[in-house]
């Protein structure tokens, strides 16, 4: 994967919980800066074993803190360079997903070595929608889960994202939700 | 060719189309040009919105109905341009066209993905565009952090290299204060000679050397020549210098001594840039009042 994942997985922590912990998760899983370079591309095995010594030092299950992940990961983009691209994929969150393969198609172009999932709705009825998940990679669905709880967030909805099939690296997920009442 | 299209395939296909009347005045818009200039309104005229900017085979839109010819339209409001062709549509014209990025950068434009059609290739190359500039600003970003790391690693070895050189040379003084004193002590033992009364030379000495350092040290910030006096006419009465009746002092290669008048001795680097602690350290010698025969070396 990409070095922007480490990064990301680093700025989190260093926000959640201090620097302390990060160089405890750097000793664990045995980085440094040239690991954290962000189009650099490092073998899926490394930014797993980063996960799983971040999820242990951080104290929490694998499948957590992928979920928390996933929903930073669409916080920390749209802060930082990738912030104007999401914006220009989509104004609600029906469009963003239905686009999403679109953007996706870019990147790989730009990023060669990218390994890009592909998001397809399925149904979309007014408060919800059913998404389909397909990836070369298997064991991140925690990860997605969290990006479309990200997403929720982003487009100011509230509501839930539940899996409903989850075979090899295919998922479907249903996301109810409704606008954020502000008081 | 007649080609019918109902609103829903008009819109889709040409997101950004206008459909107007005989006298150019506005009947209905697509969803990118509904969202981007809300002002328009039905039944407006074309021209009070747009000037057209560019064509080849004619200047009005009447003239470029139906033909191959690209029309480009500049809104009055924002500068947005916009281009595609005139099709002749029911009573009236279509125009079917497309919001041209005046420049790439997503940030600026304001664009949406649903501005364009499916397929339009405008969507590729402004994403490519945008992500190449957002990859350049992380690269930048890592850059950045890699250089701080590199200097803070820096900064480290130097301050441990000093350190190093500091504990070597206080260790040589404390073996050199041992040896002194072992010797003076074989000396009594084998009644060979009387005890010289040399006791404070070796705290001296340290003292010395660490000022010596410590000038370096302030010469090396300030990039000043080093001027540096001690006055060691303490150890006139436990020491005899072998060229002059005081004190004789050597130094290594970077340093020269100079020894006054009045009893001190002037230490002068030979080069400013030289970097201590490579080779400063200072080599005494120095004869024993009491003992004309032989020179002592510590």
């Amino acid at each position: 994967m990409y070095g922007m994942i480490h990064r990301a997985v680093r700025q989190m922590v260093l926000e959640g919980v201090g620097k302390e912990t990060w160089a405890d998760i750097e000793a664990a899983a045995r980085i440094g800066q040239s690991e954290l370079i962000s189009a650099e591309v490092y073998d899926d095995s490394v930014t797993l074993n980063l996960i799983e010594c971040a999820a242990r030092c951080v104290g929490v299950e694998v499948d957590q803190f992928m979920i928390e992940f996933g929903q930073y990961w669409i916080a920390y983009a749209e802060l930082g360079s990738f912030g104007p691209i999401l914006h220009f994929t989509g104004e609600d969150i029906a469009t963003f997903l239905r686009n999403l393969d679109r953007l996706h198609e870019s990147v790989q172009i730009v990023m060669p070595d990218a390994r890009m999932p592909s998001f397809k709705v399925l149904s979309e009825e007014p408060g919800a929608l059913v998404v389909a998940y397909h990836s070369h990679r298997s064991g991140l669905e925690p990860f997605v889960e969290g990006l479309l709880m990200g997403l929720l967030i982003r487009f100011n909805l509230v509501g839930t994202v539940s899996p409903m099939t989850s075979e090899g690296a295919r998922a479907t997920f249903r996301l109810v939700f409704e606008p954020r009442s502000h008081p | 060719m007649k080609i019918r299209l109902d609103r829903e395939q008009r819109d889709t296909i040409f997101p950004a189309n206008i459909v107007l009347d005989n006298d150019l005045r506005v009947i209905a818009l697509g969803p990118a040009i509904r969202g981007r200039f809300p002002e328009i309104t039905q039944g407006a005229s074309i021209l009070d919105h747009f000037r057209l900017t560019a064509s080849t085979n004619g200047t009005t839109i009447q003239e470029l109905s139906g033909t191959a010819s690209l029309l480009n339209l500049e809104s009055h409001r924002s500068h947005q341009v916009l281009s595609g062709w005139v099709i002749p549509y029911q009573a009236g014209y279509l125009l079917a066209l497309r919001l041209a990025p005046t420049n790439y950068s997503l940030e600026e434009s304001g664009l949406q993905i649903t501005d364009f059609a499916v397929g339009d290739p405008a969507v590729h190359a402004l994403l490519m565009f945008s992500i190449q500039r957002a990859l350049l600003k992380e690269q930048r970003l890592v850059a950045l952090e890699l250089d701080r790391a590199r200097q803070l690693s820096q900064d480290l070895s130097e301050r441990i290299s000093r350190s190093a050189g500091f504990l070597a040379h206080d260790f040589n003084n404390f073996i050199s204060i041992i040896k002194l004193n072992c010797d003076r002590l074989k000396m009594v033992l084998t009644g060979q000679e009387r005890p010289l009364r040399l006791s404070g030379l070796g705290v001296m000495r340290l003292k010395v050397t660490r000022q010596w350092k410590w000038s370096r040290h302030r010469q090396m910030q300030g990039r000043r020549s080093l001027s540096w006096r001690m006055n060691l006419s303490r150890l006139r009465p436990c020491v005899n210098c072998s060229a002059r009746p005081d004190l004789r002092l050597l130094a290594s290669g970077i340093v020269r001594t100079r020894s006054t008048p009045c009893g001190a001795v002037r230490l002068r680097s030979c080069s400013p840039t030289s970097y201590w602690p490579m080779k400063a350290g200072l080599t005494w010698r120095a004869k024993p009042v009491h003992c004309t025969h032989r020179s002592k070396s510590f």
